[in-house]
């Protein structure tokens, strides 16, 4: 809207600049005006009046099926994204939601992690490890190679470990977050198939993370490689069952199956080459637009569409997948530092006063599933504990009395001493859905004469404001994990303190120890439901519903299709019947 | 975002000359429908902003989640949107807010525009250069993406958008306020003024701004328009209010996400936008055919 | 940018040979010209520190956002380093030296959300946008065109009233309105165009008309009031008064002096094209200048967002240079003025 400026007459004005001047419209000075104005906005009105119309004909529109694809095994997959803006750096855009879609296509992993938490074999055959689990043995699989001809040997694997644990963080690579670097103390080869990962405390988590998606078996040439050059997504040399075929930023991505693939992990259900011939992932960043391009029979696929608009694709005859990853259900962690999360009455209050039905009545559909601990239901670990947390606004009330937040101010919200009963919530810019969930819960808390106000940020702002600042008492869980353990490393002060308890809740740092220590699953896991009952109790963790952070809208011709622990799919069995 | 973009100026003479002697002293009495068209028109959007409890019954931010995505009818006019809250309800909300907000963007375009204008209109020399230059760069850069690049140091909310979009606007009345002060300052009777001594503060508050007061005005109006429309464009790609507010590019941006089942949701504040700015607009070239006459 | 109206160098009024004449205005001519670009440079420059010192406002970077989340567990040693590997621990002027500097070798730095190179990524990204912009230029002139002669030869009465108040209407309403509106008629409805292949012709043709809706208004308001001006000189009437039809005079009388008016206001609405693109391209789902700077703005992405806002710039200046430059060659009476005096 910058110009406003005139434009010059065929003699230019006097001084420069001068015919500045505000005639947006001319008008004609005649009696017409009125007429014309009207006449105006009926014109604007009528098209669109055509709108509501045009939703009526879209029920109709899913016809004949996919956007591409011919006949038997030359079938290929179209799959609508949000973005690709991650780049394709793996140690910045491997766990992203977006391009791992692309990543689990390219690459293999060293074991698979299905979703209910089992590790199976991948490129690792067999492995071993030493009681106090600080020593791991893994066996590799022979004849695996890169796309590129050289082979994924013990060499190879060590160059990935090493970029998974340490990086070149004086060359912007950074590791990979979730890798158990803290531990770690070194892999060497015992032979070309065979290498040995030592650390220096009991680490049970290596084996379940070796299949979470940061840990992507990439080439020793493509790791050697400066940033910049990770940056180009032909650089990335990886062993998976589909290889790239062309890319262009931003914008689009083909893979081309790979003829000579043979070692699918046995958990994926098929072996040999990939079914389907070849992949196309294009961007379409509008929400509204994937749904209307799937609904139109335009994609195979559509990725992170409206929760909202779901039933209406079901009704059609889409398949839609919600695959729940393992990890934390989705929820608020609360900063007990905080006000008023000082209290543990105000805090109870809270996760009582939530109507968590009605948020999965109206935010989501009945795909989604409720939150029966702080853990998602797929964990192996987790025990139903709903009833220290379920709907109570009776309850809620009492608490916030008994704490003392008996005033009201003039807009009708609790008070103590003079101070509105309140905090701000800033929803997750991971999670579709997240807004309307936190302005239901603004309503739900209101009745209750709690203020919640409700901001929406983008993601660095959010990670500023929210994440790395402790000042804010909310914090937004949408976390994933492959190893319950990782429970131990966020609920105090020697980790992330995500309640910012410090080492003061004694009970939380004895079962920080003993779920740390423990050196079997089995040892494990009354340990997690008695920290799991802890945290609820307390009413550090409010749970909201379990984390469906991935949407697949799907045409009902595709089959075969398998999702991992953290709910990337992989489509090396994918099968797409011609109609 | 659109511009208004100015038709030539008073050199032109424009269609203006065409009205003949009748039509116009009788113009002068009676604005023309149109124009008192939009005067209604602002008028019920004055009234949404002052009192917006008398018009609707419904709570704008609370709705019945039972009653989502209910199509516009009796119950509803307007119909409701994904929290089942009714739209009419929040549009009328939404008024005060947009309307803050674009009088803020607009203060701000008067106000600095007006004093860079002033005072290199006046002063001349080398604070005549200086400014001149930095109008330059404000306007070389699109302003749509002036404002976008601002709000997103600022962070994102509606008054951050208001102040991106009205510094946006700095150059134009920076130079329409040079051009002014300029036109003025040559006429006989402020070298009168000068002449008899008086201070250049004083020549400039008692007959300076006086002069410009009007083409700024207008200038004005036509901007708070065009205000409306860059902050809800600014709204619309997210950079606005935090839910649940109810900025009007903000329902529209809301609704995007259920174009494709609640048409409505984005039609009906649209729509309310086009017509505001639409009146704004006439205002604006009526104000200044008033003072071509 | 000032001169947008280049004032023909008045000078003493001389009773020179013709031929030297010609002379001193083709030396005043270079000299303006040069002067001209001297200035426009300097405004591509200043626009350069401008966008930079805005941008450094920015509290944060995506850098550092992803290292200091706690979820990635770095040390401080590991997030130094990284954050120096990419320059963001020296002083901002520094920063803004260093950056200059290399901006003006040609070299714009690299993505701090993806690591490629900005040239790269604006490279891959003004096709479209240029092809959008192009076509939405073009669609502008032809319903300017069509609006213009329109208000001209429609006789007096409601149909000329209506194509005189559609800028108006066409300029109030939102564009990110009308860009929804066609999406659903043309594409959904009507199926003209396929949503998942944003550059095809069909979807570009869509979404240029969703940018130059509002543009052509602008050029039509021009136009329009020139072609009025035009009309109330003595020569027209004089031709209407030898019995030439409307249609004629249109041609041979009005439309020469409304182009030069028009073709001005051709080069400053570049701006509301370059700025309109943001919103029509995130509607449309184009991956263009427009979707890069937004993502940049939602990444904190500095380097390409400053590349990409001052590249607009550079487009501006230099389209509406070269129409100053034109403009005194163009106009026989500019260029006549001194000689006939």
């Amino acid at each position: 809207m910058s110009a406003r400026r005139p434009a010059p007459g065929p003699v230019g004005p006097p001084e420069d600049g001068a015919a500045i001047d505000g005639r947006a419209i001319t008008a004609r000075p005649d009696g017409t005006s009125r007429r014309r104005l009207l006449q105006g906005l009926g014109a604007g009105a009528l098209g669109l009046a055509a709108l509501p119309l045009a939703g009526c004909a879209l029920d109709g529109a899913l016809a004949d099926g996919g956007g591409s694809g011919g006949a038997g095994d030359d079938l290929e997959l179209s799959f609508l994204i949000s973005n690709l803006d991650g780049g394709w750096v793996p140690s910045k855009s491997a766990i992203s939601s977006y391009e791992a879609n692309v990543w689990q296509q390219l690459t293999d992993k060293l074991v698979h992690t299905d979703p209910e938490g089992a590790v199976t074999p991948w490129i690792a055959t067999h492995w071993e490890q030493n009681e106090e689990a600080t020593e791991y043995v893994l066996h590799l699989r022979e004849g695996v190679t890169f796309s590129d001809g050289t082979p994924l040997d013990a060499e190879a694997v060590l160059a990935n470990l090493e970029a998974w644990a340490v990086g070149r963080p004086d060359e912007g690579l950074a590791r990979v977050g979730l890798f158990p670097g803290g531990t770690y103390e070194g892999a060497e080869a015992l032979d070309p198939l065979t290498v040995r990962v030592t650390f220096t405390a009991p680490t049970l988590s290596f084996l379940p993370t070796l299949g979470y998606h940061g840990c992507q078996l990439m080439a020793p040439s493509s790791l050697a490689l400066s940033l910049e050059e990770q940056a180009d997504l032909a650089s990335q040399i990886g062993s998976g069952p589909f290889v790239l075929e062309s890319w262009e930023p931003r914008q689009r991505v083909r893979l081309v199956r790979r003829e000579d693939y043979d070692w699918a992990p046995e958990a994926l259900g098929a072996s040999g080459p990939a079914q389907l011939a070849a992949i196309t992932f294009t961007v379409l960043p509008d929400d509204t637009l994937r749904a209307s391009a799937a609904r139109a029979g335009q994609t195979d696929l559509s990725y992170n569409v409206n929760p909202q608009v779901l039933d209406a694709f079901t009704e059609a005859g889409f398949v839609i997948e919600v695959p729940r990853y393992l990890g934390f259900v989705h929820g608020y962690s609360l900063r007990t530092q905080v006000a008023p999360f000082d209290d543990v009455r105000v805090r109870q209050a809270v996760t009582r006063g939530i109507d968590r039905a009605e948020i999965l009545r109206t935010v989501f559909t009945d795909a989604w599933q409720p939150a029966t601990s702080w853990l998602q239901a797929g964990v192996p670990e987790t025990t139903d504990l709903t009833e220290l947390f379920s709907y109570d606004p009776e309850l809620a009330a009492t608490l916030l009395d008994e704490a003392g937040w008996t005033g009201r101010n003039e807009d009708g919200f609790r008070e103590k001493d003079g101070v509105e009963l309140g905090f701000t919530i800033y929803p997750t810019p991971y999670l579709t859905g997240s807004v309307p969930e936190a302005e239901l819960i603004s309503q739900h808390l209101g009745r209750l004469g709690i203020r919640v106000r409700t901001q929406k940020l983008d993601i660095p702002t959010w990670t500023e404001r929210v994440t790395n600042d402790p000042e804010q008492g909310v914090g937004e869980v949408t976390r994933s994990f492959v190893d319950v353990g990782t429970v131990a490393g966020v609920i105090t002060d020697e980790g992330e303190d995500w309640f910012q308890t410090g080492s003061s809740d004694a009970e939380l740092v004895r079962l920080r120890d003993e779920v740390a220590g423990a050196a079997t699953r089995e040892e494990r896991a009354p340990l997690v439901e008695e920290l799991s009952r802890h945290v609820l109790e307390q009413a550090y963790f409010i749970p909201l519903e379990q984390n469906v952070q991935r949407i697949y809208v799907q045409s009902p011709e595709l089959t075969g299709i398998t999702f991992n622990a953290v709910a990337i799919p992989s489509y090396h069995a994918a099968r797409k019947e011609p109609s | 975002m659109s511009v208004l973009d100015a038709a030539p100026g008073p050199v032109a003479g424009g269609p203006v000359a065409a009205a003949t002697a009748p039509a116009r002293a009788l113009s002068r009495r009676l604005p023309p429908a149109s124009v008192l068209a939009s005067l209604a028109v602002l008028a019920v959007v004055l009234l949404w902003s002052l009192a917006p409890g008398l018009v609707t019954g419904h709570d704008p931010a609370v709705g019945v989640p039972d009653d989502k995505f209910t199509a516009p009818g009796a119950g509803y006019w307007l119909g409701t949107d994904h929290l089942g809250r009714d739209l009419l309800t929040r549009i009328v909300h939404g008024s005060a807010s947009s309307m803050t907000s674009a009088l803020i963007a607009v203060a701000i375009g008067v106000l600095a525009g007006g004093l860079l204008g002033l005072l290199g209109g006046y002063l001349g020399g080398w604070v005549d250069a200086v400014i001149g230059r930095v109008v330059e760069v404000l306007l070389a850069i699109p302003g749509f993406l002036l404002a976008v690049v601002i709000v997103t140091a600022l962070g994102y909310d509606t008054r951050n958008a208001a102040i991106a979009t009205g510094v946006s606007a700095v150059a134009v009345f920076a130079r329409l306020m040079r051009s002014e002060v300029l036109r003025v300052r040559t006429s006989v009777f402020i070298e009168a003024a000068r002449l008899s001594g008086a201070s250049a503060g004083y020549v400039l508050l008692r007959h300076v701004l006086p002069n410009a007061v009007r083409p700024v005005l207008s200038l004005a109006v036509l901007q708070f328009g065009i205000a409306i429309l860059v902050i809800a464009g600014l709204a619309f790609l997210g950079y606005g209010d935090p839910p649940p507010a109810s900025d009007w590019g903000l329902l529209v941006s809301d609704g995007r996400e259920h174009l494709l089942h609640a048409p409505w949701l984005v039609i009906a504040p649209g729509l309310v936008i086009a017509v505001v700015v639409l009146s704004v607009s006439r205002l604006s070239s009526w104000l200044d055919l008033g003072r071509n006459r | 940018m000032s001169v947008l109206t280049p004032t023909a160098p008045g000078g003493p009024t001389g009773t020179l040979a013709a031929s030297s004449a010609a002379a001193r205005t083709a030396r005043r001519y270079a000299s303006f010209a040069l002067r001209r670009t001297g200035q426009a440079l300097i405004v591509v420059v200043l626009a350069y520190v401008l966008v930079f010192a805005v941008l450094a406002a920015i509290p944060g970077d995506p850098i550092s956002a992803q290292l200091d989340d706690p979820q990635a567990g770095y040390s401080e040693a590991e997030k130094a380093q990284i954050r120096a590997f990419h320059g963001l621990d020296r002083p901002v002027l520094v920063q803004l030296l260093v950056s200059l500097g290399h901006a003006l070798t040609g070299d714009l730095g690299t993505s701090l959300s993806t690591a490629q190179p900005v040239t790269a990524m604006l490279g891959a990204a003004i096709p479209s946008t240029l092809a959008l912009a192009a076509t939405a230029l073009v669609l502008a002139v032809l319903i300017a065109a069509v609006l213009a002669l329109a208000s001209r030869l429609l006789p007096e009465g409601p149909a000329n009233t209506l194509v005189r108040a559609l800028p108006a209407v066409f300029l109030s309403t939102p564009n990110f309105l009308i860009g929804l509106v066609l999406i659903q008629v043309l594409a959904v409805t009507l199926g003209l165009f396929s949503l998942v292949e944003p550059h095809s012709p069909g979807s570009t043709l869509a979404a240029a008309l969703t940018l130059a809706i509002p543009v052509s208004a602008q050029i039509a308001q021009v136009f329009i009031t020139a072609l009025d001006e035009a009309a109330g000189q003595d020569y027209a009437e004089v031709a209407l008064a030898r019995g030439l039809r409307p249609g004629q005079v249109v041609v041979r009388h009005l439309l020469r002096p409304s182009l030069l008016p028009t073709v001005t206001i051709i080069g400053l609405v570049l701006g509301e094209v370059l700025g309109g693109s943001l919103i029509t391209e995130a509607i449309f789902g184009r991956s263009g200048v427009g979707t890069l700077v937004q993502k940049a703005v939602a990444a904190q992405d500095v380097p390409v967002l400053l590349a990409a806002v001052v590249l607009s710039a550079l487009v501006f200046v230099v389209v509406n240079l070269v129409i100053d430059l034109l403009y005194p060659l163009l106009d026989p009476r500019l260029r006549g003025k001194e000689d006939l005096r």
